[in-house]
């Protein structure tokens, strides 16, 4: 039976669809709420939001 | 990859004055919740919304920092909420509408509403055809999965693309491997061949593209010249440093080679290996199955046997053992009678 760590399963699969992201001290939103004051500054600034959905696995 | 992108590159630094950007960890804090409102099911996902939080567009995967920047660029040009985009193309499709709303199907896995959209974008924009059709194919590819296309529509779209005067060493690779697995899926593995041609032509004395070039020697050994030596020894050069005490890596190859039907001696040698070096009883019932099914595609019935009970008695709760086991035991019994 094939037994592939996560990171070789990406590898093969790789094309984009399941990408494991980095984490180099971006701006991260994982409190409370903090969704929510993009929304009103996106608002307040008339722009656009972009959110990065994503895992650090 | 996106997360030291957005902090280094400056292509995308360069548009992240003019929009809100929020990073969100799907498996932390208010992440979960907010991923399940989106409905978000691939990492990552980009989604652009108004200030009111109704999507705008989408896009699954990093694309790499010039093509995710103009995709902000064209999700901030219209800010159209994704229904009001799709009244907009039904009643007049353009090619900037036909990309945005591709993109966001992809992000709910549509690939076939992704393929649909890049389509009309192609016959719209006969210029950039090329780039369409490269995207056309990779979301045919993803959507081959899920049954939406057939190896023959995803056959005739790898033709259209590796034909297109431009077409790179990178685009004949990706090409390759796409089909190379589909074509293997579906027990037609030769059918990669032509693809693999041009592939091995396009990368020819290509230092950079060694690694690539490497997979695609193995490929033309397996196939095309039917070398099975020579396909084993080129596997060898792939393998990370150390692998001939690591018992995951001694797994995989021996189920490379037999996958392959490659050397498989060697194949069992290296798997009963792997499972002396395995970290724990489930590993060591995966690799046991590894042993079983070559001792089996040797034509070794009882050893086949033997080992599946070994993985049986380490791993009881699954069942995939004793379906091979039965699998076994039935080859013994055809091979006996």
């Amino acid at each position: 039976m094939r037994t592939l760590t996560l990171s070789r399963q990406v590898k093969i699969l790789a094309l984009a669809v399941v990408l494991v992201t980095g984490l180099a001290g971006a701006a991260v939103a994982t409190e409370a709420g903090t969704f929510a004051k993009a929304l009103a500054q996106a608002e307040a600034q008339n722009k656009i939001l972009v959110v990065d959905f994503y895992t650090d696995w | 990859m996106f997360a030291r992108a957005v902090n280094e590159n400056e292509t995308i630094k360069s548009v992240l004055d003019d929009v809100i950007l929020v990073q969100i960890d799907c498996e932390k804090g208010e992440g979960p919740e907010i991923a399940k409102k989106y409905k978000v099911r691939g990492y990552p996902t980009f989604l652009t919304t108004n200030a009111q939080g109704e999507v705008t567009g989408g896009l699954l995967g990093y694309p790499g920092p010039d093509k995710w920047t103009d995709w902000v660029k064209t999700e901030n040009t219209d800010q159209r909420t994704v229904a009001e985009k799709k009244t907009a193309f039904e009643a007049g499709a353009t090619k900037e509408l036909a990309c945005s709303l591709a993109t966001h199907a992809s992000v709910a896995y549509d690939f076939a509403g992704a393929v649909k959209y890049y389509q009309t974008a192609r016959d719209l924009d006969p210029d950039n055809a090329a780039q369409y059709s490269e995207e056309i194919l990779t979301f045919m590819y993803y959507g081959s999965r899920g049954g939406d296309f057939t190896l023959d529509q995803i056959e005739a779209e790898a033709k259209v693309v590796t034909s297109a005067p431009g077409a790179t060493a990178d685009t004949h690779v990706m090409v390759t491997q796409m089909l190379g697995g589909l074509a293997k899926q579906n027990g037609q593995p030769e059918r990669v061949i032509p693809f693999l041609k041009k592939a091995l032509e396009a990368t020819a004395g290509n230092e950079e593209m060694a690694e690539a070039r490497l997979q695609l020697e193995i490929g033309e050994a397996l196939l095309i010249t039917k070398d099975a030596d020579k396909a084993f020894a080129l596997k060898k050069q792939t393998m990370d440093e150390g692998w001939q005490e690591n018992a995951e890596q001694l797994n995989e190859f021996a189920w490379w080679c037999f996958e392959n039907d490659v050397n498989l001696a060697q194949a069992e040698e290296m798997a009963l290996k792997a499972v002396e070096l395995a970290d724990d009883d489930g590993q060591r019932a995966n690799i046991l199955d590894t042993a079983a099914e070559i001792c089996n595609a040797r034509g070794n019935c009882d050893e086949a046997i033997a080992r599946i009970k070994q993985a049986i008695a380490l791993d009881p709760d699954k069942s995939y053992f004793k379906d091979q086991l039965a699998r076994f035991e039935k080859a013994k019994a055809d091979k006996d009678s």
